[in-house]
C-alpha cells in the first residue's frame, strides 16, 4: 500500500477526529469509487450499492475514534464496509423473500454496450456481466473474498484483516471460489479446442 | 489453435498453484490475437492475472462498474454524506471524552415527529439492577425499548454498534406500540446511545438515567453497566 496515501489517511483522520468535520469528505472522495464498485461487485444492484455506500461512510465517520491512526486505513474502512454490505445483503434477502421477489440474473447486470469498437468493445461488456454474475452468484462468505482480493486488490492479509478472519481462512475461501468460477466462467471443452 | 496448455494452466490455478507472469502472458497474447480464445479465456483470465501478481486494468472484466461510474454519481454520493453527518450533529469522539456536562431533560425531538414516545431498558434500568439474561459471564443482556405506535421502524445505535444505523432493529411493536430489543453489552462499560426513528429522527432514551450533550449540542443517553 502507497505510504503516502498511508500518511495522509492518517493526516485527515486525526484533523477530523481533532473537530475539522470537514475534512472527513476527502476521505469520502479518496474512497467512494473503490467503496462503490466493492459495493455494486458485492450487493449486484446499482442502486443499492449507492445507499450502502453512504452508509459505509456514515459509518466509518461515527467509528472514527476507534482507529488507529498509526495503522493503515484501507483495510479498517474495508472490514467496516464488508460488515455493511453483509447487513444490507441480508436485508434484501428478507425483503426478497417476504415479497416473493426473484432475479433472473443479478441486478446489477449492465444492459447492453453501445459499442465503438465492435469485437473488442463487445466481447469485454459480455464477459463483465457474465464474470458479475458469477461473482453474484457465490455464497457471501466466497463472494466477499473474492470481492476485496480480485476486485479491490487487496493482498491476502489485508482481506484477512478487512473480515475479521485467519489468512488461512481467505486462502482456502479463495480456493473455493475459484472452483465455482472455473466452472461458471470456464466452458467444458473435452478435446483441448476451442472450435 | 490447440488450447491444451491453458486448460493446463487453468487447472493448475484452479488447485491453488500460482501462475506464472510467462504463462499469464502467452494466454494474454493468445486472446488478442484470436477472438475465440478470447470468448473462451477472457473471463477467468484477469483472476489468473491477480494470483500471478499482475494488476487489473481498469477495463478488466473484474472492473465492471467502478470505473464507469459517472463523476457526477460520486460528488452526490460525498454530498449525501457530508449532509447526513451534519444532521447527525456528531463528531467521533474518543471514549475519554464521555464525561460531559449532564443535559437537561427537554425531549425536543419527539415533539417534533410526534410520537409521545417513552422509553427506557428493562431488564437493566438506572433504578434497577438487571432481573434477567444475566449470566455469570462478562456480559449482560440488555433490554431496551420505546413506545412509539406511529412509527414504522425503529432502530438503536450507539457505541455498541459504531452508531451505524440498520444493525440493531427494534421487533415490531405489540399493541401497546412498545418496540424493543435485547442486546448484550459487555458489565462495567458506560455506553451512550440513541434511538433512530423512521431512519430519520434521532432522539434520546427519555428515561436513560443520564444524558450528556455532545460538543455540538445533540444529547445521547447514557448507560452505566
Amino acid at each position: 500500500m502507497d505510504d503516502d496515501l498511508k500518511q495522509n489517511d492518517a493526516e485527515t483522520c486525526r484533523r477530523v477526529l481533532s473537530g475539522d468535520r470537514n475534512a472527513f469528505r476527502e476521505i469520502v472522495l479518496r474512497y467512494q469509487k473503490q467503496m462503490l464498485r466493492t459495493a455494486s461487485s458485492f450487493l449486484g444492484d446499482a442502486e443499492q450499492a449507492h445507499d450502502a455506500v453512504q452508509e459505509i461512510f456514515i459509518k466509518v465517520f461515527h467509528s472514527l475514534h476507534k482507529f488507529d491512526t498509526n495503522r493503515p486505513f484501507a483495510p479498517w474502512l474495508y472490514s467496516i464496509a464488508m460488515n455493511t454490505l453483509r447487513t444490507s445483503y441480508g436485508r434484501r434477502r428478507r425483503i426478497e423473500f417476504r415479497e416473493g421477489i426473484e432475479y433472473d440474473e443479478p441486478a446489477g447486470a449492465a444492459p447492453e454496450a453501445e459499442s465503438q469498437n465492435p469485437i473488442d468493445e463487445v466481447i469485454r461488456e459480455e464477459q463483465r456481466r457474465e464474470v458479475s454474475a458469477a461473482i453474484a452468484t457465490l455464497p457471501p462468505t466466497l463472494r466477499e473474498v473474492v470481492v476485496l482480493y480480485y476486485i479491490e486488490q487487496l493482498s491476502v492479509s489485508e482481506t484477512s484483516e478487512a473480515l475479521g478472519i485467519t489468512t488461512e481462512n481467505v486462502k482456502s475461501r479463495l480456493f473455493r471460489a475459484r472452483k465455482i468460477l472455473k466452472g461458471k466462467l470456464l466452458p467444458d471443452a473435452t478435446d483441448g479446442a476451442v472450435w | 489453435m490447440n488450447t491444451e496448455r491453458f486448460d493446463t494452466i487453468i487447472t493448475r490455478w484452479e488447485n491453488g498453484e500460482t501462475p506464472s507472469p510467462d504463462d499469464v502472458r502467452a494466454l494474454e497474447q493468445a486472446c488478442a490475437a484470436d477472438v475465440r480464445v478470447a470468448r473462451r479465456y477472457g473471463k477467468i483470465l484477469p483472476f489468473i492475472r491477480r494470483d500471478a501478481g499482475l494488476e487489473s486494468a481498469d477495463e478488466s472484466p473484474l472492473r465492471p462498474n467502478g470505473a464507469a461510474e459517472p463523476r457526477s454519481q460520486l460528488v452526490e454520493i460525498a454530498d449525501l454524506v457530508m449532509e447526513s453527518i451534519a444532521e447527525s450533529g456528531h463528531l467521533p469522539r474518543r471514549r475519554h471524552r464521555i464525561s460531559l456536562p449532564v443535559a437537561a431533560a427537554a425531549v425536543i425531538a419527539i415533539a417534533l415527529v410526534g410520537i409521545g414516545a417513552i422509553a427506557s431498558t428493562l431488564f437493566f434500568s438506572p433504578t434497577q439492577q438487571p432481573i434477567a439474561h444475566d449470566s455469570p459471564s462478562d456480559t449482560v443482556t440488555v433490554r431496551f425499548s420505546l413506545v412509539a405506535p406511529e412509527a414504522q421502524s425503529v432502530s438503536i445505535v450507539g457505541d455498541f454498534n459504531d452508531w451505524a444505523p440498520g444493525l440493531h432493529v427494534l421487533a415490531e411493536p405489540d399493541s401497546d406500540g412498545v418496540w424493543w430489543i435485547e442486546i448484550p453489552l459487555q458489565r462495567g462499560d458506560t455506553y451512550t446511545y440513541n434511538f433512530l426513528i423512521d431512519d430519520e429522527v434521532w432522539i434520546p432514551d427519555p428515561r436513560a438515567e443520564r444524558t450528556i450533550r455532545d460538543p455540538f449540542g445533540t444529547k445521547k443517553s447514557v448507560l452505566n453497566l
